[in-house]
């Protein structure tokens, strides 16, 4: 028979048992931190937040940063894109570039080639956002427009190829493409929720530990104010929305008293006059999201529904704050009023 | 060689116990340190503070009058402009669900982890 002693010392071992089960269970839920971490690169301060195990995950996130930053910026003299312009023929250590310079191509097959990779010797040109903007001559600018074609662009498998004096501006789709780029990695990490925000380009990752959807603020283009909220649901773990959005609002150069944007118009070589004043567009995948508002803000409020499909919503304003937006878009204009 | 019982039927009458023990043990109430505190006035956000970023006197926008003190992970309000100043006498708050309450403001301090941050406070600002 068992003594009594035995049977108090079991009972101990069983209550211990039971507590450290329950214990655990409650630490296990709790191992998913908070992590947040900012960076500035690409002329902009990427804000990243996410939860996630993975404790290197931002560290990661802002070395890749860094690191996309340098190889795609031309105005870097060590830079991968300058080693191309010099060269003209790169084979590129790894895919970053190659696989920009050949999504952007197949975004123009689809929606058109309003914005053109090339587009460098016409910023250039302009100046504009820089401290030396100059209003160019026409044939100044006819000469600038004759060296704009992506199709002088060549890329075989890591070799990019560049023909006719073609010189390459990514900034109409870096942002974008970084946050693909970080989406990977997030995914890696077995991210639960994330939030990336660089200004014009935002990624939402995954789903908020609260289970509410997503609430982002879009600014407004004529005072620097909300213009209203777009809220954006994520039915499964690893859904991701990448918004970007164009606008001459935020960089701009004065030339004689007039004010040009930043934004290009390669049909006329000259700072875009669209009627909108910005166009921000949601879908799922960064670069698409930087290449369609660019393309949308270029074509004008005529031109927002010629390229519209089911992959991506929009949301435009124009010049007198009238607001366009897909139907499907969950859009409240107005400040919301927190809670 | 007979091996001796491990359980009578009479033993067995204590497992349950044991088990709703745990149980009970268990969900005794944790405080978890928060991470940030929601300032309400009139119960709408005002503000909501990092308490991980020290503030010797912070002042909020549409909290005028006060002034909240943020010290490891905890904050108290160091300045107020009701008359009997009880909000600036309350300890300093850090647990989770802790919180001050000034009631000729209306104005309340509540600390919460970032998980519970009003759905209303955007997760992201574009353009």
């Amino acid at each position: 028979m068992i003594s009594l002693k035995k049977k108090v010392l079991f009972s101990f071992f069983l209550l211990s048992h039971g507590m450290l089960c329950l214990l655990t269970g409650c630490a296990d839920q709790g191992a998913d931190a908070v992590q947040r971490q900012s960076i500035f690169a690409m002329d902009t301060m990427f804000s990243m937040t996410a939860v996630t195990e993975d404790t290197s995950l931002l560290s990661d996130c802002a070395a890749m940063l860094q690191q996309l930053s340098h190889d795609l910026d031309h105005r870097q003299a060590d830079s991968l894109l300058t080693d191309l312009h010099t060269k003209r023929s790169l084979t590129c250590p790894d895919d970053t570039l190659p696989r920009l310079l050949r999504e952007t191509a197949a975004l123009q097959a689809s929606y058109g080639t309003a914005v053109q990779l090339t587009c460098k010797p016409l910023t250039d040109l302009w100046g504009i956002a820089t401290d030396t903007p100059y209003l160019p001559t026409d044939e100044e600018i006819l000469a600038a427009k004759s060296r704009i074609n992506d199709a002088h662009i060549t890329v075989s498998g890591n070799t990019v190829t560049l023909a006719d004096g073609a010189l390459l501006e990514l900034g109409a789709v870096a942002k974008g493409y970084a946050l693909d780029r970080l989406a990977e990695r997030l995914q890696q990490g077995n991210t639960a929720y994330a939030v990336v925000s660089a200004s014009s380009a935002v990624m939402l990752y995954g789903q908020k530990p609260d289970g509410t959807p997503f609430t982002l603020q879009i600014t407004d283009p004529a005072d620097g104010g909300i213009l209203g909220t777009v809220t954006i649901g994520h039915d499964s773990p690893q859904q991701i929305t990448m918004v970007g959005t164009s606008g001459g609002y935020a960089r701009y150069s004065e030339i004689n008293g007039t004010r040009y944007s930043h934004v290009m118009d390669l049909e006329t070589g000259a700072p875009t006059t669209s009627d909108l004043a910005s166009v921000t567009v949601i879908c799922q995948n960064g670069l698409m999201a930087d290449f369609l508002s660019t393309t949308l803000y270029l074509g004008g409020t005529d031109g927002l529904t010629s390229i519209t499909d089911n992959n991506w919503m929009y949301l435009a304003v124009d010049r007198k704050g009238d607001c366009f937006y897909s139907p499907q878009l969950e859009f409240t204009k107005g400040t919301v009023t927190p809670a | 060689m007979k091996l001796p019982r491990l359980f009578y039927k009479a033993d067995l009458l204590i497992l349950p116990v044991i088990v709703l023990c745990a149980f009970v043990i268990g969900l005794l109430p944790h405080r978890t340190k928060g991470t940030v505190a929601v300032i309400a006035v009139g119960g709408s956000t005002v503000a909501v503070i990092d308490l991980q970023q020290e503030q010797q006197a912070l002042s909020v926008m549409g909290a005028e009058g006060f002034l909240f003190s943020v010290q490891n992970g905890s904050i108290s309000v160091i300045q107020s402009p009701c008359d009997g100043k009880d909000c600036c006498h309350m300890p300093p708050i850090a647990a989770q669900g802790q919180w001050i309450f000034c009631l000729p403001m209306q104005l309340s301090v509540t600390v919460i982890t970032e998980d519970q941050i009003p759905s209303a406070t955007p997760d992201a600002v574009i353009g």
